[in-house]
């Protein structure tokens, strides 16, 4: 029988040569110790890391190592096919005077609040509703439909909102007149491109979100909502004492998610008014996108994909801070 | 045993799964053949012949080109003409020949973009391309008469080089931009075919009094072309005066981004000049008769109103000939106008010599470092063939597409988007195209809040002046253009 990682002597294990400055005090040996274990472990789970090797390679090469690139060629002029040209800190530099982006930051706040408002509470609304429900089978059908609307194109959806949203063959005129609201513009008006763009996410109830929610709750102990119901504890009083805190885990992720997808995703703003009219609706991913492959000025790209990342990692170290999660 | 079994065996897996994952990345499964089949003599005698065209893919080219290849094996059966779309974009299609001319196995002859791209994309890198000159005052053996005699001279001219003055490419198709009209709402209202700007905003106006549901044109402005295509034709008229101003390093009647920065630079150009300014004014008036929502509508958009009856008018191109008499056939009767002339009394400077855009496509261009010794005149043989009436017929009722040959018969649709005024020479000082696409974004967007009164006539020139001496500046210290080294011409 081959010896195993727990059968052979400690003097075997390559890492378990005791130097002559280990062990001379407490702390070094305890680190030393703590050094072999977690070598032991890994030698011992050697196939599982094997495994997981490939996979990381290829994060690696196809997700960290693009955003390595990116910081590196945010210092160069870079204008796609010709060489690129070292220029230091001049794409930061011009960035932070550039009103563009500014304006692209200031319109990404509100697709951000909107976000992480309306689009945290429509889902935990309905799951609320969902898991309210007596019957299983009820259940069951209503969340199967909210969550049907996954398998339909996101690119369908921004078309029919375009259309719908056209001034004169849409039916977006036609529905405000029921309301008393005149004709406007829609997509084409500087003061409403913006939040018919943001509107077009009704009814707001994304259906992952929706899933995460809905399974927080039903992790929820019956006991406690038995206890809460014995008690006479009234639904509202449920839902802000037990439910909410109980699934603040989720919320806060769906919060957190809610700040990057407002951040990054410029999908209905390239479709519905390609950031128009002037810069109403434009936002920094946007920008990036256009400065990349309408500008081809790839260095520059790169530099407002580079801030971005900061600002999305300062925002969600923020979040995680203030927002303190059932376990914390 | 188990152990050691699983311990060959897990790595074995591991590397499995690697190569596979990773046979997956690179490689190349085309491996079409780059060089053409080589000369030698016919079965009869006659000297074999053979060269290859390339392009990239674009709708019927190939279908175009199959059929033609076919025509001429019928009267020249000794030359085998092979022709291969080897990339799906023109961006692509660069990349593929930059790699063949630096292996020296470019083809023979491309489908290339007119205009000065033959010179930019070969001669400016040091390879040379064939000057077609000599061969216009040859007699094409397929129309009898000097080949040069098959275009209009101001088609021609727009296919020379700006660097210096050579024919180094012959394209056989235009884009041709017109007004499509509902004849049937003209006729209801008496509206008369208008020939002038002033006569078209009347027709507008008659439309909106008229209330009869539809409003008198669609337009877009989503993306620059509409508002593009307004300013190049609205400057020919009103600022070809400017070009002699502008056209100081090559002097050839045209002008270049180095001569338009170096205008720039010196305050030649002035966005607050009347028959500039007046070119936005003109544009913020045309667009106040365009339907609502112009602003966040697509060139495809604004053509299904139209399509609809919800509009009047809108611009159509040539593209749109085909569908026009098939699957997307208006249920109106329907014809189409050119871009009205500016009369003098709305812009004095107006030359009242309308253009219409004449965007040239399908040129042809020899790379003669590819022709052995007896292939050359073969090879401009075809090209003669090509460009005959008879078969740019052929194509244009194959693909729908507007010949640059001057004499050829078409069918009703195709026949409403003739060419019928001088092409426009793409003098345009309102859109700043010329100085990238970074300056033709920003002056869009600005146009955009004009057009919405967000922002007065007055604003929009400071702002767009201010940035034209901006993206000018940068265009200078990215290309090292200088007074001094005459802004790259030294």
């Amino acid at each position: 029988m081959l010896p195993t990682a727990e059968t052979l002597p400690l003097s075997a294990l390559p890492e378990a040569r005791v130097g002559p400055a280990c062990g001379k005090t407490g702390e070094s040996s305890h680190v030393h110790q703590y050094r072999i274990n977690v070598f032991r472990s890994m030698y011992r789970y050697k196939h599982a890391y094997l495994f997981l090797l490939p996979l990381l390679a290829l994060l690696g090469i196809f997700s960290y190592y693009p955003i390595v690139m990116a910081l590196k060629m945010s210092f160069y002029q870079w204008k796609g096919g010709n060489e690129a040209i070292f220029i230091g800190l001049d794409n930061f530099v011009a960035l932070f005077k550039d009103q563009t982006f500014y304006a692209s930051l200031k319109n990404a706040s509100w697709f951000i609040l909107f976000d992480c408002t309306v689009g945290v509470l429509m889902p935990l609304f309905i799951a609320e509703l969902l898991f309210h429900l007596k019957s299983a089978r009820a259940q069951y059908v209503f969340r199967t439909l909210f969550v049907a609307t996954i398998t339909v194109p996101t690119v369908i959806v921004i078309l029919v909102w375009v259309f719908l949203y056209n001034p004169v063959v849409g039916g977006m005129n036609s529905l405000v007149s029921l309301f008393g609201i005149s004709p406007q513009l829609w997509l084409g008006g500087t003061n409403t491109a913006l939040f018919s763009i943001i509107f077009s996410g009704f009814p707001f109830i994304n259906p992952i979100y929706l899933l995460i929610v809905f399974a927080a709750l039903q992790a929820i102990p019956k006991s406690l909502i038995e206890a809460s119901v014995m008690e006479g504890c009234g639904t509202w009083r449920r839902i802000r004492s037990i439910d909410i805190p109980m699934i603040a885990g989720q919320l806060k992720l769906i919060f957190i998610l809610g700040i990057l997808h407002g951040m990054q995703s410029f999908y209905k703003q390239l479709i519905m008014t390609n950031g128009g009219p002037g810069e109403e609706t434009l936002v920094p991913g946007l920008y990036m996108y256009q400065s990349g492959f309408t500008y081809n000025d790839f260095g520059y790209a790169s530099t407002i994909g580079f801030v971005m990342l900061i600002l999305m990692l300062a925002l969600t170290f923020v979040s995680n801070k203030l927002i303190k999660s059932g376990n914390e | 045993m188990k152990a050691s079994a699983k311990s060959i065996l897990a790595p074995l897996v591991i590397l499995g799964l690697t190569t596979s994952l990773m046979s997956g990345c690179g490689g190349n499964g085309n491996s079409s053949s780059n060089a053409s089949p080589s000369n030698g003599s016919g079965t009869n005698g006659d000297p074999q012949v053979s060269f290859k065209i390339a392009s990239w893919a674009g709708p019927g080219k190939k279908e175009g080109l199959d059929l033609a290849i076919a025509e001429y094996k019928k009267i020249k059966p000794n030359v085998t003409i092979a022709f291969e779309e080897v990339a799906q974009s023109n961006a692509d299609f660069d990349v593929w020949m930059a790699a063949q001319l630096a292996g020296n196995q470019e083809p023979e002859v491309v489908m290339d973009f007119s205009y000065d791209n033959p010179y930019i994309k070969y001669n400016d890198k040091g390879y040379k391309v064939l000057e077609m000159d000599p061969y216009l005052d040859k007699i094409s053996p397929y129309t009898n008469q000097k080949w040069g005699d098959s275009f209009r001279d101001v088609d021609l001219n727009l296919m020379r080089s700006t660097q210096n003055g050579k024919l180094n490419n012959i394209a056989t198709s235009m884009i041709t931009l017109k007004i499509a009209y509902n004849k049937d709402i003209y006729d209801q209202l008496g509206l008369q075919v208008p020939k002038t700007f002033s006569e078209m905003i009347a027709n507008f106006d008659k439309i909106r009094e008229a209330k009869i549901g539809t409003e008198p044109f669609s337009g877009f402005l989503k993306v620059t072309s509409a508002w593009d295509w307004f300013a190049r034709f609205a400057a020919q008229q009103t600022q070809e005066q400017y070009v002699p101003l502008i056209d100081t390093l090559f002097k050839n009647n045209k002008y270049q981004q180095n001569e338009y920065v170096r205008a720039v630079d010196q305050g030649i150009i002035d966005l607050s000049k009347p028959e500039v300014r007046g070119v936005y004014e003109l544009f913020k008036q045309f667009t106040s008769y365009w339907a609502p929502g112009a602003i966040s509508m697509t060139m495809t958009e604004a053509r299904d109103m139209w399509l609809q009856g919800k509009a009047v008018h809108t611009f159509t191109i040539n593209n749109d000939a085909k569908p026009f008499a098939s699957d997307m056939k208006p249920s109106f009767n329907w014809d189409t106008f050119e871009f009205p002339v500016i009369t003098k009394d709305i812009a004095p400077t107006s030359n009242e010599n309308p253009a219409e855009f004449g965007d040239l496509a399908d040129a042809f261009v020899v790379m003669p470092s590819a022709i052995k010794k007896n292939v050359q005149d073969e090879v401009m043989d075809f090209i003669m063939f090509y460009t005959s009436p008879d078969i740019a017929k052929q194509l244009a009722e194959l693909n729908w597409i507007t010949p640059t040959i001057t004499g050829v018969e078409m069918n009703a649709n195709l026949e409403r988007y003739q060419a019928k005024y001088r092409p426009q020479n793409q003098i345009d000082l309102n859109s700043q195209a010329i100085l990238g696409s970074n300056a033709r974004q920003y002056v869009l967007q600005q146009i955009q809040r004009y057009v919405l009164n967000d922002i007065d006539t007055d604003q929009l020139i400071d702002l767009l002046s201010k940035n034209m001496k901006e993206e000018a500046q940068k265009t200078m210290n990215e290309k090292g253009w200088t007074k001094d080294n005459d802004y790259g011409n030294k």
